[in-house]
């Protein structure tokens, strides 16, 4: 299941990485996958990062 | 008397100007040494040794003639090879970049060059600033001068290993995830990641925008306050360099600690993340130097280290992908096998996923902003253990070494300083962060230390 996904997401990417990088890259998307799933959770606006929207004073 | 490629950038600086050390014989020093230790070291892809010296002769002519421009004037610098200087190769130390040759110098480059600095060479790196220590690419990886079989860390490798040994009195780093306080750490010496957007990244190749520091890496926390006070100038054209006045750095140096509230972060070394005992033995005798200065000592609490490191990894993977797409889909076999492996790894990241990074982002800022409303600085180790053999890869074999994602993550100014050796022989590192902007009292406690811990008189024994 997770190869699946990990090759559809590689597809979706237009990347073509050697046989040789696959072992590296998968352990390094697992860890990204773990760190994005550690830190989920809903956030209010006060946890906004810089806002583009945030105007200046004229 | 002290070699002269042994001199700190202030001692040097002060024999310049009193007319006692020609800039042409200091040159020529730096030159002879690179020739003699850096086949070794590997610290340099690019030996700039005709315009040295007439970059040499040229400072001795203006400070003859009365034009002493200030502390840099005529002392020698190394580039990690990431800065564009015009007309002359900048490779990131990739063969993606051999032959780029860029029109135009880096803004701090500029900097330097105008307060008279005179540059030595182009320095080693991981490649873009992220690959790791290859023997895949055009040159080979940099070595730890204290070791030559360890690793000197990076990305700023070269940086760290040509200062520590004595090939240059300072270098330009970055640090987008602690890219200066790692080198600084296991090559002993002293690198200050400057508050997000003191220095202007203009000019540098890029990685990932909202965490790329520039900043200098020298032998001493004094000489980083030298290089800052010609760093520090306001950059209209990149959109992140904070328009702030600039205090004189090293101005700011003595004076004394007393009343100093220092905080200790200590479940980051000793429930986060295991730490080597010689390592948090160094920490204690910091912390007790400090208190015989008269600071306040106590501990204060962050949210895991974990959390800081997903934030900022997330944040820099997903933007350093955007920075390398078009290369990584078009030509993916000119990069190294770390670099290409590390840089594809954030097309799997999701824009939510991104989005919510930077909104953890935000909540950690504020996290460490009311920490230090009661500390005034936060301390902990640069690194949980001294220079690893160099192969024995830290990220690919999920191994962390550092602690100093936290504040690239927060933007917050950190300086790595040499606290102490390992009974192998090897640097150790404590870390001093300080509140946004104040990066003079960051530098002010890096200086007070060393000068109490007595850690500057050692030189690796390769260098010497």
């Amino acid at each position: 299941m997770e190869d699946s996904t990990f090759d559809a997401r590689l597809t979706a990417a237009g990347l073509q990485p050697s046989g040789a990088d696959l072992p590296a890259l998968r352990a390094l998307v697992a860890d990204l996958d773990r760190a994005a799933t550690a830190i989920r959770a809903p956030r209010p606006y006060s946890e906004e990062p810089l806002s583009a929207f945030r105007l200046p004073r004229g | 008397m002290t070699d002269l490629h042994f001199l700190t950038i202030a001692e040097a600086s002060a024999k310049i100007r009193s007319k006692a050390l020609s800039p042409v014989d200091l040159v020529q020093a730096f030159m002879a040494r690179i020739k003699a230790l850096d086949p070794k070291l590997n610290s340099h892809i690019l030996v700039l040794e005709d315009a040295a010296l007439a970059g040499g002769r040229k400072a001795e002519a203006e400070i003859m003639a009365g034009g002493w421009k200030g502390p840099l004037h005529g002392i020698p610098i190394g580039l990690k090879d990431i800065y564009n200087t015009k007309g002359i190769a900048t490779t990131g130390h990739s063969a993606l970049f051999k032959d780029h040759v860029p029109a135009e110098d880096a803004f701090t480059v500029k900097c330097l060059r105008d307060a008279g600095a005179i540059f030595t060479g182009k320095l080693s790196t991981w490649e873009f600033a992220i690959g790791g220590s290859s023997f895949d690419l055009p040159w080979p990886p940099a070595r730890n001068p204290w070791d030559l079989t360890r690793d000197p860390s990076g990305s700023s490798s070269g940086s760290g290993a040509a200062v520590a040994a004595g090939l240059c009195m300072g270098a330009m780093g970055s640090d987008t995830g602690g890219s200066i306080r790692g080198p600084a750490a296991w090559c002993g010496i002293a690198g200050l990641k400057p508050t997000y957007g003191w220095l202007s990244r203009r000019g540098i190749l890029p990685l990932s925008f909202s965490l790329d520091h520039a900043g200098p890496m020298c032998w001493t926390s004094e000489d980083c306050a030298l290089m800052m006070n010609a760093l520090a100038k306001h950059d209209p054209l990149d959109a992140a360099c904070a328009d702030v006045p600039a205090p004189d750095f090293a101005a700011a140096l003595g004076g004394g600690l007393n009343g100093l509230r220092v905080g200790v972060v200590r479940h980051f070394f000793e429930t986060d993340l295991s730490t080597d005992s010689e390592t948090i033995a160094a920490l204690e005798v910091s912390l007790m130097a400090l208190r015989d200065m008269g600071a306040v000592v106590f501990d204060v609490t962050l949210s895991p280290f974990g959390v800081f490191a997903d934030t900022g990894s997330l944040i820099s993977r997903t933007e350093s992908y955007a920075t390398h797409q078009a290369w990584l889909r078009e030509t993916p076999e000119r990069y190294g096998a770390f670099g290409r492996q590390r840089l594809m790894a954030g097309a799997f990241v999701s824009g939510a996923d991104y989005v919510n990074a930077q909104r953890q982002r935000a909540k950690l800022v504020a996290e460490v902003a009311t920490a230090m409303k009661s500390a005034d600085i936060l301390v902990f180790p640069t690194a949980r253990c001294p220079a690893r053999e160099i192969g024995e890869d830290s990220m690919a074999s999920g191994f962390q070494p550092f602690f100093n994602r936290a504040f690239n993550v927060t933007g917050f100014p950190a300086l790595s300083i040499c606290d102490g050796f390992s009974a192998s022989g090897l640097p150790l590192a404590l870390q001093i962060c300080g509140r946004p902007f104040e990066d003079a009292q960051v530098l002010k406690v890096g200086d007070a230390l060393e000068k109490t811990l007595g850690t500057r008189g050692r030189r690796p024994a390769f260098a010497c």
